[in-house]
C-alpha cells in the first residue's frame, strides 16, 4: 500500500458510488432555465406524439391520468454537476403512450411549451426509462420545475428531462435540440460523462 | 507496453508560511530525476483507511538534486490544500509523480526576451524560471509582473527583491490594497498595466502567464490586444482545491 | 470542493498531464492535437480542461467541441476520443517523462 500521510483524510467529501463521475450531492434543487417560465392550464394541456406518418396522437390531462400512473424513486444528475439521490415522482410511462403509436421512428424530437427542444432515442424512452411526470415530492409539479408536466429521463443528464413537455416528433434520424445545438452532447449518459458536444 | 511512471515517496523537510494563506514546502525525494523550471508534480496523499487524493502543484525549484520546493495556496473548503498548508510538518510523507509538463517551461537555452506574468499562486512556476535565469547568468532580458491582492499575499516577496536587478525587472500590481507610496492605485491588471509594465511586442518576447483561469484569460486577451502574437504566449491555469 | 457544489472551474491541458501520463506512458502536454470539428491544431496544454478525481474532459479551445473524455470508475477506465482527429508528438522532448524516466535536456527537440 502507498505510504500514509499522517492525519490526512479528515476533510474528505463523503463519496457515494451512486454518483456518476464528476457529480456532487446538492442540498437543494437548483432551477436552471434559459427563458421565462411558461404557464400552461391543465384544461388546455395536451401531450402529443406525431408519428413518421404525420398523424398526431394526443392525450388530454384527463386522458393522461386515465393511464397507469407510476411512482418513481430515482436519482437525477445535472450536467452542471449537481445530483440529487432518491427523488420522488409520479407520472405515466412514455412506453404506454408510444405503444399506441406505430413502431416507426428510432428517434424523437421532444418539444415543450415555450419552445424548448431536446432530442432522444426511442430506446431511451422505452422499458421503464422515461415518464411524463406531473408530481414531484408528493406535490403537483411546480411551474418553475417544469409543471404541469415534464419529461423524466433520469438515466440521462437532466437537460433531457424536458420541462413543460408538450410532445414528441418521431424521426428516422437523430437531430440536435436546443442545448445540443449549444454545446451539449447528443446522448448525455452521465456514467460516461457525455456532457458536451 | 510502457512501464508505468513512478510514484516516489516524498518526505517533508521544511514548511514555512507564505503569503497570507499559503505555504512553501520542501520535500526530499530519493531518486528524483530533476526537473525544468515551470514543470509540476502530482502529489498523492493516502489516509489511514486507504482513501487517496491527488492534486497537481507547480515546482518552485528546478535542476538536479533531490529536494523539491512546492508553493501551496489554501483554497476555501478544499480537501488537500488545507492539509498541506495547515497540517503538514517535517517528517510527514506523501507521494510525488513527475516532473510533468514540457509546454510551460523556460530553459537557459532560450535567449530571447522573456515576460513572466503571475497572478496569486501562479508565481510558483515563474519563480522557478526567475531563479534558474539568475543561477545560470542568462543574458536573456527578463521581466516579471506579479499581481496579488496586497503585499501580504505575495509568495516569495523577499526572494523576488533579491532576484531583481539589471537582469530581472519586477513590477507589482495590487488588486485590493497598495503599500504606502505605491504609485499605481489598487485594481486588476488592465491594458494600461500591460502597456507600461511588460516587454513590448516589438521585442518578440516569450510570454508566460500563470494563475487562476480568469486572471490568465484576461491577461492573455490584453496581451493579444497589445500586439503579442498568441503563439508567443504560454499559459497555465490553476483551479481550486 | 468549492463554495457552490457543482461549480467547476475550467483549467487547461497542463492539468491533464498526470492522467495522460497514465494513459500514454509519457508526458503529452506538448503533443499537438488537431480538432476533428474545426481543424484547429495546438498543444494539448492549450486545450480547455475540466479535471477532477474521476478523470478529465478536454475541449478544443477554438470551437468548444470535446476532444477526449477520460473517465475512471470502480469498474475500469474509458477513453472516448471522437473529437480528436490527430495527436502528434515527437520521440523525445526535453525534460519530458518517458518510460525510462526524464529525458535529458540535451535530447533533440
Amino acid at each position: 500500500m502507498s505510504v500514509v500521510s499522517r492525519g490526512f483524510g479528515a476533510r474528505r467529501r463523503d463519496s457515494d458510488e451512486r454518483l456518476p463521475p464528476g457529480q456532487y450531492l446538492a442540498d437543494d434543487f437548483p432551477v436552471l432555465s434559459a427563458g421565462p417560465t411558461p404557464r400552461v392550464d391543465t384544461d388546455t394541456w395536451e401531450f402529443v406524439i406525431v408519428g413518421l406518418d404525420g398523424i398526431r396522437h394526443t392525450w388530454s390531462w384527463e386522458q393522461l391520468h386515465a393511464l397507469p400512473v407510476e411512482t418513481i424513486t430515482t436519482d437525477i444528475h445535472c450536467v452542471t454537476r449537481w445530483s440529487k439521490l432518491g427523488t420522488h415522482w409520479r407520472g405515466v410511462s412514455v412506453e404506454n403512450l408510444l405503444e399506441q403509436v406505430g413502431q416507426e421512428g428510432a428517434f424523437a424530437e421532444v418539444f415543450s411549451y415555450g419552445g424548448y427542444t431536446t432530442n432522444v432515442s426511442r430506446a431511451d424512452l422505452m422499458r421503464g426509462k422515461a415518464w411524463v411526470a406531473f408530481e414531484f415530492g408528493g406535490e403537483p409539479l411546480a411551474p418553475e420545475h417544469g409543471g404541469p408536466a415534464r419529461l423524466l429521463i433520469p438515466h440521462l443528464y437532466f437537460w433531457k428531462s424536458a420541462k413543460w413537455v408538450h410532445g414528441l416528433n418521431l424521426r428516422e434520424h437523430d437531430a440536435p435540440g436546443f442545448w445540443e445545438q449549444n454545446g451539449y452532447n447528443m446522448h448525455g449518459d452521465p456514467w460516461k460523462e457525455e456532457r458536451y458536444w | 507496453m510502457t512501464t508505468a511512471p513512478l510514484w516516489r515517496v516524498a518526505s517533508v523537510v521544511s514548511a514555512r508560511a507564505a503569503g497570507s494563506h499559503g505555504r512553501v514546502i520542501e520535500l526530499q525525494v530519493d531518486g528524483w530525476p530533476g526537473n525544468l523550471a515551470g514543470q509540476h508534480v502530482d502529489v498523492r496523499l493516502t489516509a489511514e483507511d486507504g482513501y487517496q487524493a491527488v492534486r497537481s502543484y507547480s515546482l518552485a525549484s528546478s535542476g538536479p538534486g533531490e529536494v523539491l520546493e512546492l508553493g501551496v495556496d489554501e483554497v476555501d473548503d478544499g480537501e488537500v490544500s488545507p492539509y498541506l498548508v495547515e497540517d503538514v510538518r517535517p517528517g510527514d510523507q506523501m507521494e510525488i509523480r513527475g516532473p510533468i509538463g514540457g509546454y510551460f517551461v523556460w530553459t537557459p537555452e532560450q535567449t530571447e526576451p522573456v515576460q513572466l506574468i503571475a497572478g496569486g499562486s501562479g508565481i510558483v512556476p515563474l519563480i522557478a524560471m526567475a531563479k534558474v535565469h539568475a543561477a545560470t547568468g542568462s543574458a536573456a532580458p527578463m521581466r516579471m509582473l506579479y499581481s496579488v491582492r496586497s503585499a501580504a499575499d505575495a509568495f516569495y516577496a523577499d526572494e523576488l527583491v533579491r532576484l531583481s536587478g539589471p537582469h530581472l525587472t519586477i513590477d507589482w500590481a495590487y488588486t485590493r490594497s497598495i503599500p504606502v507610496g505605491f504609485a499605481r492605485p489598487a485594481g486588476r491588471v488592465d491594458a494600461a498595466t500591460i502597456a507600461s509594465a511588460t516587454v513590448p511586442p516589438a521585442r518578440d518576447p516569450s510570454v508566460y502567464v500563470c494563475g487562476p483561469t480568469g486572471f490568465v484569460e484576461a491577461v492573455a486577451d490584453f496581451l493579444v490586444a497589445e500586439g503579442h502574437s498568441p503563439d508567443r504566449i504560454r499559459t497555465e491555469r490553476f483551479g481550486g482545491t | 470542493m468549492h463554495a457552490h457544489p457543482g461549480h467547476h472551474e475550467r483549467v487547461d491541458g497542463n492539468a491533464a498531464g498526470g492522467y495522460l501520463l497514465d494513459i500514454f506512458g509519457r508526458d503529452m502536454t506538448t503533443a499537438r492535437a488537431t480538432c476533428a470539428h474545426c481543424e484547429r491544431s495546438s498543444e494539448v496544454a492549450d486545450a480547455v480542461a475540466e479535471v477532477d478525481a474521476a478523470g478529465v474532459i478536454l475541449l478544443c479551445r477554438g470551437c468548444g467541441r470535446t476532444l477526449l473524455t477520460y473517465v475512471r470508475g470502480a469498474d475500469g477506465e474509458a477513453l472516448v476520443i471522437g473529437g480528436l482527429r490527430e495527436l502528434r508528438w515527437t520521440k523525445a522532448v526535453r525534460g519530458v517523462v518517458g518510460p525510462a524516466g526524464i529525458e535529458p535536456t540535451t535530447s533533440t527537440v
